[in-house]
């Protein structure tokens, strides 16, 4: 299985196998590189746990599926771990466009089409859950495209503005 | 149900309490009110129609809608629901209808007993200029600011900026009836006051319906210091020491504790005299917060009175050994206050972590989703008040803050240890939390050494991404949790993993429905 860790680029391969009770791991590579390291887990159903140990190391682990995203307590953090999509298209950002980061109402559109905008240059005040939130541009370049306009709805996830950088021709694709 | 026994002697008992809140605190005042020998009733709207609090409740009446304003905010609404319960006496509860004069007054006209402070009050110090008014009469030091009425399409700039001027930069622009950050807004200088009186004006006005603003010079290095106050009808006023809220990240609370590392035995009594005196001064009635900022000279300011029970009000509870929601049933029946000032002591220190469903990654936006599982620490000295559990689902339809962590432990030092490992054992899955954050804070040098100011936070870094060693062992777990099938497991809000009776998310009798290898 294919994984990809937030906030970090590489994809994760495992290859598991099971004896008796418990599982091991085969392989484990990230992108091409083979890590050697001996896992051994278990499962711990009165407390929903599983238990890895690894190089004399014992980590407790609890994991939820929530859509296709693995999320993780480990060591007193919360990681997500998603399957690697084969045909996933890149995220929005490459593509210029700025999406919005939960459901609010447009309350201010501070940028017009065709307006050549500078990092961090405030383009949109979005207002959810009685804050407002400021919509910024990640990087140098024009507005290509402005999407909703003053008072509009707007759902998670939507592009609400786009952007068009130099280099927008060579922006990162999918791999 | 008939009145308790221990309130036979009072002069205006009651034997039904209606909580008119949701979430944590209605868990909390539900609770209480069990334990006080009366009955409880519990509200909800149509998205609330399975939620935690109504397992607390001996009877719950749904309040038809979806939105706050048709429901939770209705004061019609919520008088029906009373009538239609039986219950004789009303708890707001904190947000909502808490703070509103006139539900206060409407309640007591309905012949209900309204737990919480007069109306007179209510009004006096939810409107800042006039409790700043009220607070220089009783001799309370007070900011130096400036209130500008805005009238309409008149542009309101060149009195602003007259204010600001007299006032001082740095300031801080607050709507009159705004409150927990909304509708406040910090303004370094004079070419950035336009600005920031739009959005300001923007917020209170979606928030509150009231477009006044209230110029401040903001303090710097300033600590938020709250007294927690209680009187009764008897001209009882005590105060239950101080709160220290200091660490707070865009003028919204993350972690308090009691005491303050910044205040001493005298400053304390000088702090709560103080406080006793605003409540004094509006014939104040039942638990209240007079919060003050103090500089780092010394001085302290009224900022302003909270006339309701506050978020962080089990700190106080922890130190002292109160219970401030049954003070608080005790006095509306019009009891005496149980302890006099004499009697009032602090035992160790206590520290709250607030837990809100935001992503630090993003700027802590809001974080919405299901809340797939949701497991709360305990252990000696730890104390989780929540109003969510395993299968609830978190929606941009109420407050984002999911729980409070709270601790008690003979010292500061050790009090800071103890949540760092409480927040640590949390297993929230579904939506992001501060809670990685609120960690950070905890051990950061600035706070476990002197404490902090009100602005460190805006001074802080973002959280590191996970280390190289861990991601291989990340993804060793994915695979594992895939090959036990434990993603079948995945639970919704209807799902009967949540046990129905006690609302407890880490039931030991539920099992998982999964494949072993």
């Amino acid at each position: 299985m294919d994984w990809k860790i937030d906030g970090d680029d590489k994809t994760w391969s495992v290859r598991l196998r099971s004896e008796k009770n418990n599982l091991f791991v085969d392989r484990l590579q990230a992108e091409d590189t083979e890590v050697n390291q001996d896992f051994s887990i278990s499962y711990d159903e009165s407390r929903g746990s599983i238990i890895i140990e690894s190089l004399g190391r014992v980590y407790r682990a609890e994991a939820t599926k929530v859509g296709d995203a693995w999320w993780i307590s480990l060591g007193g953090k919360t990681h997500i771990v998603r399957e690697r999509n084969q045909d996933s298209t890149s995220s929005d950002m490459g593509e210029g466009g700025l999406t919005a980061p939960m459901p609010g109402t447009v309350r201010e559109v501070l940028v017009k089409t065709g307006q050549r905008v500078r990092e961090g240059q405030p383009m949109m005040i979005l207002e959810a859950m009685k804050m407002e939130h400021q919509i910024s541009a990640p990087e140098p370049g024009e507005v290509s495209s402005i999407y909703f306009k003053e008072g509009d709805r707007v759902d998670m996830g939507e592009i609400l503005i786009s952007i068009a950088t130099q280099d927008s021709s060579k922006s990162p694709g999918p791999d | 149900m008939a009145t308790p026994e221990w309130m036979m002697e009072a002069t205006t008992p009651f034997s039904s309490v209606l909580v008119a809140n949701r979430g944590e605190i209605a868990v909390r005042v539900l609770r209480a009110v069990r334990e006080c020998g009366l009955r409880g009733v519990a509200v909800y709207n149509d998205l609330d129609s399975n939620s935690m609090h109504l397992n607390f409740a001996d009877e719950k009446i749904r309040l038809p809608g979806e939105d706050l304003a048709s429901t939770y905010l209705s004061m019609d609404a919520i008088l029906d629901a009373a009538r239609a319960s039986g219950a004789d006496a009303i708890h707001p509860g904190y947000g909502f209808l808490s703070e509103r004069s006139e539900f206060a007054d409407r309640v007591t006209q309905s012949g209900l007993v309204w737990i919480g402070p007069s109306a007179d009050a209510i009004r006096t110090m939810g409107d800042k200029i006039r409790a700043r008014e009220a607070m220089v009469d009783a001799s309370v030091p007070v900011i130096p600011g400036k209130s500008i009425e805005v009238s309409g399409d008149e542009d309101p700039l060149p009195q602003l900026a007259a204010a600001a001027a007299e006032v001082g930069y740095p300031l801080l622009l607050k709507a009159s009836a705004g409150g927990g950050g909304k509708g406040m807004r910090m303004v370094e200088e004079p070419k950035r006051l336009r600005a920031e009186y739009d959005a300001a004006s923007r917020e209170a006005t979606a928030a509150f319906g009231d477009g006044t603003v209230y110029v401040e010079r903001l303090l710097r290095r300033a600590r938020h210091i709250e007294i927690q106050v209680f009187a009764d009808r008897h001209r009882n006023v005590i105060h239950l020491n101080e709160r220290d809220c200091s660490l707070q990240r865009r003028h919204q609370k993350v972690i308090e504790e009691a005491p303050s590392p910044a205040v001493d035995p005298s400053l304390r009594s000088l702090m709560g005299e103080a406080a006793v005196q605003a409540a004094r001064a509006v014939d104040y009635e039942g638990a209240g917060t007079v919060e003050f900022l103090l500089s780092d000279k010394g001085e302290f300011y009224f900022l302003e009175m909270n006339t309701r029970l506050q978020v962080e009000h089990p700190v106080t509870e922890l130190i002292t050994g109160l219970d401030l929601v049954h003070m608080q049933l005790s006095v509306a029946a019009g009891l005496p206050l149980p302890v006099k000032q004499s009697e009032v002591g602090i035992s160790g220190h206590a520290m709250e972590a607030r837990l809100y469903a935001e992503d630090p990654s993003t700027g802590f936006l809001p974080s919405i989703g299901p809340i797939a599982r949701f497991d709360t620490p305990d252990g000696p000295g730890i104390r989780v008040d929540t109003g969510v559990r395993t299968g609830d689902e978190v929606t941009t339809a109420f407050d984002p803050m999911l729980a409070k962590v709270i601790v008690h432990a003979p010292d500061r030092a050790s009090a800071i240890r103890r949540l760092d490992q409480a927040l640590s054992q949390i297993i929230l899955h579904g939506v992001r939390s501060n809670i990685g954050f609120c960690r950070e804070m905890l051990v950061s040098d600035s706070f476990s050494g002197p404490g902090v100011t009100t602005d460190h936070l805006d001074d802080m870094d973002p959280p590191p991404r996970p280390e190289e060693p861990l991601k291989g062992i990340l993804s060793v777990i994915a695979s594992a949790a895939e090959r036990l099938g434990l993603h079948r497991a995945a639970v919704t809000r209807d799902s009967s993993i949540v046990d129905q009776h006690t609302g407890h998310p880490g039931d030991p009798f539920r099992t998982l429905s999964r494949n072993f290898p």
